[in-house]
């Protein structure tokens, strides 16, 4: 018997005699069998309501891949690939904002956000901006990117390069290609890419016998701020998500992530360009988002974004997040906004945000201003009155104010746990003591 | 009273009457002398410093053969008893190389994650008194990630398990390319573990493993270690599809040890029942440990462990207030500290009795106990070796005992001591081109790297089976190279371990508000123990299945408190699909090749706790299973058993307890769980095959494709069929088994009939035939002369 027939068996598939066993056991009502077979039905009409989308004809073959997307093959020492360009004009709108608009950000910011100083010395021409469709999302090396996004700034325009590798005996001549590329540019920018795209890409130069400089390149991977300054607003920190919620992109038929990997292998089979078109436009957006996306971040962050765009939060988490850097000009360019603008309209959590800001920044007396404004609100909190206290004691020294605030909080209707009350009990005999010399 | 030693501990129990009556065999071992050589020339000065230091002034000559064969790039096997210093073999070309050229990288494998800490400990405490810059990690399921990249990049040795090395380490090996790029030594320890399913599994993950390896141009070298059965290189040269040179003679010196093997007294003659092994295991150790005497007992199963363990404990409580641990259980589910704990303890004799199971049988150092018994035979004559080996391990006078349970097995070796201290009987077989397992490996190879046209995996034509995944949509063709073109994770799908990774839990529901989950049940078992209605036995409580819910995975139990347990019945019936070879053997036809199994739980019955009555029946709707596997068998033409001097039922309940025997005594020879193999007997068309019915021995026949079922005592239609007795592996496929059972068939045979005749039961029992309901009072009789048939007049 031939091994596949054997396996066949093995595995309990498609032979007739069984087929006949098994429509029998299926009659004796077997429950698993038949949720088996519900499920087995439910996965035929659902491919074959994706049929016509997907015309069995593929007369073209890969030939027409050119004709409905503009590209071109491209052969190098290790083969061919087709590769797709693009360039962005200065004057076309993405969201909110141009593309012009995002050119030229500033550097130190961008070190900042990416946490590596050596980004500084680079302007944003040298950025390359990249992002990876794949075979699956699992990891591991048996994962292929199948599609690499490129995207850099040049005179004001946006450059954008689709590398496609048509099979995967196109992969070599694809990556050789990126690493050319790479090797012109100074760091990445990608979304999730130190965890996914890069590590991934670097474990394919491996397995094609290629060397790649990638994962040496600086590289500011934009999840991590983006989480930072904007996830207190956002249900996830998607891409698309940062897209519609901050960068005012809208897609519209956009491939949702997940139906990738399988759009690819049935390219793979049918040889149909027209499969690709929404791979190709998911993956273009995303270049360009990414590029905007930075622009606004590194606008938070020096507290130049436009007022419409940026929450007050958003420049809170900018400034701690500038904080933790050391970054104490930055920090204080930021504050500036709001002794400008009033920040009466805010929530107590982003007041108590602020007053912590000015408080690490050592500027008390503005600190000191929106504890008196927390203070005020009912039921009083005990930060408020804590840091209030505190101040009132050791630096306005003035202890007679600060015992009456305690003795009030301590009566007025109040949100203290037992150790707080016991805290400002101890505040209060100390201050009292004080007072008594 | 003057506590005795060991010595006179052993000649006052030999006078002992009613011990000598129950003792089997009581064997002398003598002390054996050691030789040595001088360590190689080559050997780096402060490694030599730090061995010597260590006591270990020359290497014993198999220690010396061994780094010479492994210095010389010649990959090998070790079989040398437990204390005989293999981790040097090791350790020592590993460490001298990594000394030499920094970059040299060694990867370790042991099959459990306890052990591989152990081995580390030890390397780790070698590296440390070298002081030289080496490191060394264990890479399992437990290491932070954090730890990993570290590991991946630095770790000189990685000590790491299989299924590690299957699911994390070799689909992300791009991570480990430092590790590859410079792999010099692969050890793989405790080799003999690799059998059945799970050596098939591992030998497919070492062709991946070499794969890689050649992938970076790395060719390492082999060291195995494994415990003595009869075929170490053979075994090892099926996983590494290499040649591979056996070293098997100790150079250490080993201390006498006096060797018993205890069979307690019958109890109920009638039912072949003995005294439980416990027994006498409590109350020899309870004498030892009184004597000042340091001992292991080693108990099967964990809830033994404690029983025990509370016994012993009371009884030295009585006497006066203890240390915590004087007397100390130990297993797996303790935490490691508490182990530790004990394992020094042990070390320091403030533990001076400890109970455990097998968790203590492998490698992990205890120090040099005095005395061992072992409640019941561990299930291989390599376990009890090991198990033995924990007491004694250089000098002195030690002691072994091994108490009998009234299993086929145990009885077997306390009949046959010759079979136990002769050279081992015990085969390793593993299957590593079962069809199935080997399609796993050829996904997981092929997620971690393209297949090439002509490229070679495992003894099938791998053409075919890319094809076939190809089909599958699961590979993509280009240019002659095949890709792993789907989402999942391949190594995610299979555990090595397990013959069907699907569970059925066991849900207690009998606090209606507070459902518990308290079992979980492999789910081909699910079918025998779980079915509705059955009574479900767990740490001694019963449980009565009020539904098993087989879509759901789940079985719904609850508390009751009955005078019966249920054994499920189920009718197996076989299928001759393809002889793969025959001889004819004084009458009969011995075979082996390949058969379709199907088989179907029908019903149940009650039965009596202790008497074992027949309290009544019930029925059981399950699907049938149907699956092709790889079996030996033997048909034997009706009219020889007609010579015989029985009726027809009587030759049917004979043939039955053959098979019964012969199943047992296979399991024996393959180191095989008794699951791992099944039986059945029938004929080979499947046409008429002999079941255990409601009232007894159901014959099914076939008649125009309808099955009619007739009572034996009524009519059997032996006249119309050929009976044949099935010993088939238990998984889809086979895994390698059935070729050796058919090889050894005559052996089998003899073991058989030797059971059967030494056996002292008066009918049959448990531990020779079978349970006298099952097989009829009169199978004792008639299966010596069956086997008489079988092989001939000359025996």
């Amino acid at each position: 018997m031939k091994l596949i027939d054997k396996l066949k068996r093995l595995t309990g598939e498609n032979i007739p005699k069984d087929m006949v066993d098994e429509a029998k056991r299926i009659h004796q009502s077997s429950p698993s069998r038949k949720t088996e077979i519900d499920e087995l039905r439910h996965r035929i009409e659902t491919v074959m309501n994706r049929r016509p989308l997907q015309p069995k004809t593929s007369t073209g073959g890969e030939n027409n891949l050119a004709e409905i997307v503009p590209g071109e093959e491209i052969e190098n020492e290790h083969g061919r690939f087709f590769l797709v360009s693009d360039i962005v004009s200065g004057s076309s709108r993405h969201g909110h904002r141009n593309i012009r608009e995002a050119f030229d950000f500033d550097m130190t910011a961008a070190a900042m956000l990416a946490n590596n100083p050596s980004i500084s010395q680079y302007c944003s021409s040298d950025a390359l901006f990249l992002d990876t469709e794949t075979t699956g999302l699992a990891g591991g090396t048996g994962t292929m990117a199948f599609l690499i996004g490129l995207g850099w700034f040049d005179e004001g325009h946006f450059h954008v390069r689709q590398i496609l590798a048509r099979d995967f005996g196109e992969e070599r001549a694809a990556l050789f290609y990126l690493s050319q590329i790479a090797s012109q540019k100074k760091f990445l920018v990608t979304f999730n890419g130190k965890a996914f795209d890069v590590n991934l890409l670097t474990t394919r130069f491996i397995l094609n016998r290629l060397k790649s400089d990638l994962a040496g390149l600086p590289h500011l991977d934009l999840l991590h701020p983006s989480r930072r300054i904007l996830g207190h607003r956002l249900e996830n920190s998607r891409l698309v998500t940062l897209e519609e919620q901050v960068l005012g992109v809208q897609r519209e038929g956009d491939i949702p992530g997940w139906e990738i990997p399988q759009r690819y292998f049935d390219w793979l089979r049918k040889r149909d360009g027209r499969l690709l078109v929404a791979i190709f436009e998911h993956n273009r957006l995303d270049v360009i988002s990414m590029a905007t996306l930075t622009a606004h971040l590194v606008e938070i962050l020096t507290a130049q974004a436009m007022a419409q765009y940026a929450h007050a939060d958003d420049y809170l988490a900018a400034a701690r997040l500038l904080l933790t850097r050391s970054n104490a000009q930055g920090v204080e360019k930021i504050l500036n906004i709001f002794q400008e603008n009033s920040c009466t309209d805010f929530s107590p959590v982003s007041k108590k945000k602020l007053a912590q800001l000015y408080k690490r920044t050592g500027r008390l007396n503005e600190a000191a201003q929106i504890w008196q404004e927390l203070a005020a609100c009912k039921p009083v909190e005990f930060y408020a009155i804590s840091e209030l206290a505190k101040w009132l004691e050791h630096r306005a020294r003035e202890h007679h104010q600060a015992r009456i605030l305690v003795e009030n909080a301590l009566n007025q209707a109040n949100t203290f746990s037992t150790e707080e009350r016991e805290s400002l009990l101890h505040r209060l005999k100390r201050l009292n003591a004080k007072l008594e010399e | 009273m003057a506590k005795l030693t060991l010595d006179e501990w052993i000649s006052r129990l030999k006078k002992n009457k009613s011990f000598n009556h129950n003792a089997a065999a009581i064997v002398e071992i003598p002390a054996k002398q050691g030789n040595w050589e001088d360590y190689p020339a080559w050997v780096n000065p402060s490694l030599r410093k730090v061995l010597e230091k260590r006591g270990m002034e020359k290497l014993y000559r198999h220690q010396a053969q061994a780094v010479r064969f492994i210095r010389n790039g010649q990959d090998v096997v070790l079989v040398t008893p437990t204390a005989s210093g293999k981790t040097l073999c090791y350790n020592l070309p590993v460490l001298q190389s990594i000394l030499e050229e920094p970059e040299t990288r060694a990867l370790y494998l042991f099959p459990t994650k306890a052990l591989a800490q152990d081995q580390m400990h030890e390397i780790h405490s070698l590296i440390t008194d070298l002081a030289a810059d080496i490191k060394t990690f264990t890479y399992d399921g437990d290491t932070p990630d954090n730890a990993r990249q570290a590991i991946r990049k630095q770790g000189h040795i990685v000590v790491t398990n299989p299924d590690m090395l299957h699911a994390g380490i070799l689909p992300h090996h791009t991570k480990w390319q430092k590790l590859f790029v410079n792999l010099k030594y692969i050890v793989i320890d405790e080799l003999h573990i690799y059998r059945g399913i799970f050596g098939s599994h591992f030998a497919n993950v070492i062709r991946r493993l070499v794969r890689i390896c050649r992938f970076y141009g790395a060719n390492p070298v082999f060291i195995c270690c494994s415990a003595t059965v009869a075929n170490p290189r053979e075994h090892a040269e099926k996983i590494l599809e290499r040649q591979v040179a056996l070293l098997d003679k100790s150079g250490a010196p080993t201390a006498a040890k006096t060797f018993i093997l205890y069979n307690p007294p019958i109890v109920n003659r009638e039912l072949g029942i003995r005294q439980s092994a416990m027994t006498p295991a409590r109350k020899i150790a309870a004498d030892l440990i009184e004597n000042d005497i340091q001992t292991i007992v080693f108990a099967t199963s964990r809830l033994n462990v404690e029983v025990l363990t509370k016994y012993l404990k009371d009884k030295f409580v009585k006497t006066k207030p203890l240390a915590d641990h004087f007397v100390t259980g130990y297993r797996g589910g303790y935490l490691p500290n508490l182990r530790r704990e004990i394992e020094s303890g042990l070390r320091t004799r403030e533990v001076m009795g400890v109970i455990s199971t097998n968790a203590l049988e492998l490698g992990i150092d205890i120090g040099n106990l005095e005395a061992c018994i072992m409640t019941g035979y561990p299930g291989s004559i390599a376990s009890t070796w090991q198990q033995a080996g924990r007491a004694g391990r250089r000098t002195g006078r030690s002691l072994a005992i091994l108490i009998a349970r009234s299993n086929p097995l145990d009885q077997f070796i306390m009949e046959n001591p010759d079979y136990f201290f002769a050279l081992s009987p015990e085969h390793c077989r593993i299957n590593p081109d079962n069809l199935l397992i080997l399609l796993h490996h050829i996904k997981s190879a092929a997620f971690e790297l393209p297949f090439e046209k002509g490229e070679k995996f495992g003894g099938e034509n791998l053409e075919e089976f890319l094809q076939y995944l190809e089909e599958k949509g699961v590979l993509h063709r280009n240019n002659d190279r095949w890709h792993w073109a789907a989402e999942s994770y391949p190594a995610d799908e299979i555990s090595l371990r397990a013959i069907n990774p699907e569970n059925v839990v066991v849900v207690d529901t009998t606090d209606a508000g507070n459902h518990k989950v308290i079992a979980e049940v492999d789910w081909d078992s699910a079918f025998t123990a779980v079915h509705d209605e059955a009574i479900y036995m767990l740490a001694s409580e019963q449980y009565h299945v009020d539904k098993l819910d087989l879509e759901r995975k789940k079985a719904y139990v609850h508390k009751v408190d009955t005078d019966y347990y249920t054994s499920a019945m189920t009718y197996t019936n076989v299928r001759v699909i393809d002889s793969f070879e025959n001889h004819h053997e004084a009458g009969a036809i011995v075979e082996h090749g390949e058969v379709q199994v199907v088989s179907k739980v029908v019903g149940y019955k009650k039965i009596k706790f202790y008497t074992s009555e027949n309290l009544g029946y019930g029925d059981v709707n399950l699907p049938e299973k149907d699956m092709h596997t790889t079996s030996y068998w033997f048909t034997i033409p009706r009219d020889r058993l007609r010579q015989l001097n029985f009726t027809a039922a009587e030759i049917i309940d004979g043939l039955s307890a053959l098979a019964y025997t012969l199943q047992h005594i296979s399991a024996m020879y393959l180191m095989a769980d008794i699951h791992d193999i099944d039986r059945s007997l029938g004929d080979k068309s499947g046409e008429w095959f002999v079941s255990q019915g409601k009232t007894g021995r159901v014959i099914t026949s076939f008649n125009a494709g309808k099955p009619e079922m007739t009572d034996n005592k009524t009519g059997a239609r032996i006249d119309e069929f050929d009976p044949t007795i099935f010993i088939f592996d238990s998984y889809p496929g086979g895994i390698g088994f059935s070729e050796l059972l058919y090889r050894e068939h005559a052996n089998l045979l003899l073991a058989v009939k030797s059971l059967i005749e030494k056996c002292p039961c008066a009918y049959g029992c448990p531990s020779c035939v079978g349970p006298t309901l099952e097989v009829g009072k009169i199978a004792k009789e008639i299966v010596p002369q069956i086997v008489g048939l079988l092989i001939g007049k000359s025996k």
